[in-house]
């Protein structure tokens, strides 16, 4: 049901993130020529890509736009639905806790969005690289989907904080300004050293760094034993952020019970 | 002297306008920075010569920005404004769609075209430790020559896009595909073109590469380029006259209808 009423929308999102995809790459290919771009991305992460190993990382990293974008989009819209317009808080609060409906909300609402966001990277992957495409493919959604879950808590702290606590005109002004801000200041695409400090620091609010350098390792280096490094690290990265998200949103339950 | 008085008052109405919009402009120049950002600086960081993609990739800002924005503001005028009864009011003070995108152009061309672009500039050049001093390599002449251009080629845009959403009840997503189509298009230095001259059959090409040549760094040669602005001006103004006047004919027999 849900996938069939939004299908025209997520064809879009697929569309833009293979087009970032593509673009990113085939602009500087179609200016330079696509050898000095393999040797400059080469340059940059110290490994010995191909143009297909290359397409295969800017393939996958995409699949971040849509993850941030619709689940930051999907769970402002829905809390500010479910407080505002119809004004269900009251109905929550005698069947369960808010802290409860949140997290339950923020987690099934958040896996659902993932695996439909970066599902087009099943044939994309399966086209380019066959059968460890496949394998690809899961070890990419079993990151993407603890890192969805993260980001849909962090997303249900800001939406609860702009509903109750902001007085704006058109919220969903702020929703829309997140996903870009969020992935300017963690760079996808470039190696995450590159971005100046400043932005840098946004960005390390949320999980989505962390997530992007793990997945530009695992993309470059596929086959390394650096890799279980770099998912400890990121499991414990995860644990902090849903501990300290599961906090804050206890102590808005309690606010917003006062 | 009455054409004067024309410009004044509509300066003023674009003033007006400006000031309606002003919240939705400065949120959406906030937005487009940051994904033309995470767009452009993985394709400048790919490139073997950063400098020169920067002077490639960034003033189709201006351009690419000037363009979406009429065709936004046509969609506007004919789609959403008739609700509150804004159309009425614009209709009254004898503003049409043609009137409207132009009298709101020279506020539009400084915080959606030139904001952007000077932002982007600056951001992208601190990414990647270039000093932005090639800004200074501006060539006035060329950049003041390319304004014309752009404000006719916007114009052209929004009227055909406003004909477009009266005459096709699908305009939405055929606007939406035109609107990609554009922004690959002027990104791209047009070296795909097999005569040079093509270029005037996109509006804003011509626009984008003069922009460009003021960084030195077109495709399409600058002699060409300078003689090829008059025709361009000229036929685009007359083009979206004509299809402003379509437009007008559209309203008076049938009125609008809003639509989302």
């Amino acid at each position: 049901m849900w996938f069939k009423r939004y299908f025209s929308d997520y064809l879009g999102l697929w569309l833009t993130q293979v087009g970032f995809a593509v673009g990113v790459l085939m602009t500087p290919a179609y200016i330079y020529g696509s050898q000095s771009v393999v040797s400059k991305a080469g340059e940059l992460f110290g490994v010995k890509p191909a143009f297909t190993d290359l397409l295969v990382f800017s393939m996958v990293l995409s699949a971040l736009l849509g993850v941030v974008t619709i689940i930051i989009g999907d769970m402002v819209g829905t809390l500010y639905y479910e407080f505002k317009i119809a004004e269900s808080t009251v109905l929550i609060f005698e069947a369960t806790g808010l802290t409860h409906y949140i997290v339950v909300n923020a987690v099934v609402r958040s896996i659902v969005n993932t695996l439909l966001s970066s599902i087009y990277l099943l044939p994309v992957l399966g086209a380019l690289k066959g059968a460890s495409g496949l394998i690809a493919y899961l070890v990419v959604v079993m990151i993407l989907v603890p890192a969805g879950v993260t980001l849909g808590l962090l997303a249900s702290i800001v939406g609860l904080s702009v509903i109750y606590f902001v007085d704006v005109r058109r919220p969903w002004s702020i929703a829309q300004l997140l996903p870009p801000v969020i992935l300017a200041s963690s760079g996808v695409y470039i190696p995450v050293h590159m971005i100046p400090l400043a932005l840098r620091v946004v960005g390390y609010i949320t999980p989505v760094p962390f997530v992007v350098e793990t997945l530009q390792w695992i993309t470059l280096l596929f086959n390394e034993s650096r890799i279980s490094q770099y998912l400890l690290f990121l499991t414990a990265i995860y644990a902090v952020y849903v501990s300290v998200s599961v906090l804050a949103i206890n102590r808005v339950d309690r606010v917003v019970r006062k | 002297m009455s054409l004067v008085r024309e410009v004044r008052r509509s300066l003023l109405v674009g003033y007006g306008m400006f000031r309606m919009h002003l919240t939705s402009y400065l949120s959406s120049t906030l937005n487009a920075l940051l994904w033309m950002t995470l767009f452009l600086a993985p394709s400048v960081v790919f490139s073997s010569d950063p400098l020169s993609a920067l002077l490639y990739l960034t003033p189709p800002v201006i351009g690419v920005n000037i363009v979406l924005l009429s065709i936004g503001l046509s969609q506007e005028y004919v789609t959403w404004l008739s609700e509150g009864g804004e159309l009425d009011d614009l209709r009254l003070a004898n503003l049409t769609l043609w009137k409207y995108v132009a009298a709101t152009f020279p506020f539009d061309f400084l915080v959606v075209g030139f904001a952007p672009f000077l932002l982007s500039a600056l951001l992208l050049s601190w990414y990647l430790g270039i000093a932005p001093t090639w800004l200074f390599r501006l060539n006035a002449a060329l950049f003041a020559l390319s304004i014309p251009v752009l404000m006719a080629s916007g114009l052209l845009m929004a009227s055909l896009i406003g004909l477009l959403y009266l005459k096709n009840p699908l305009a939405r997503a055929v606007s939406q595909v035109i609107q990609i189509l554009f922004v690959v298009v002027l990104f791209l230095p047009p070296r795909y073109l097999p005569e040079q001259y093509m270029a005037l059959l996109v509006p804003g090409l011509v626009a984008v590469e003069l922009l460009r040549a003021s960084f030195g760094s077109n495709t399409i040669s600058t002699s060409l380029l300078v003689s090829m602005t008059v025709p361009a001006v000229i036929s685009y103004l007359l083009l979206s006259l004509l299809a402003s006047r379509l437009v007008e004919k559209h309203f008076l027999k049938f009125g609008v209808e809003t639509r989302y």
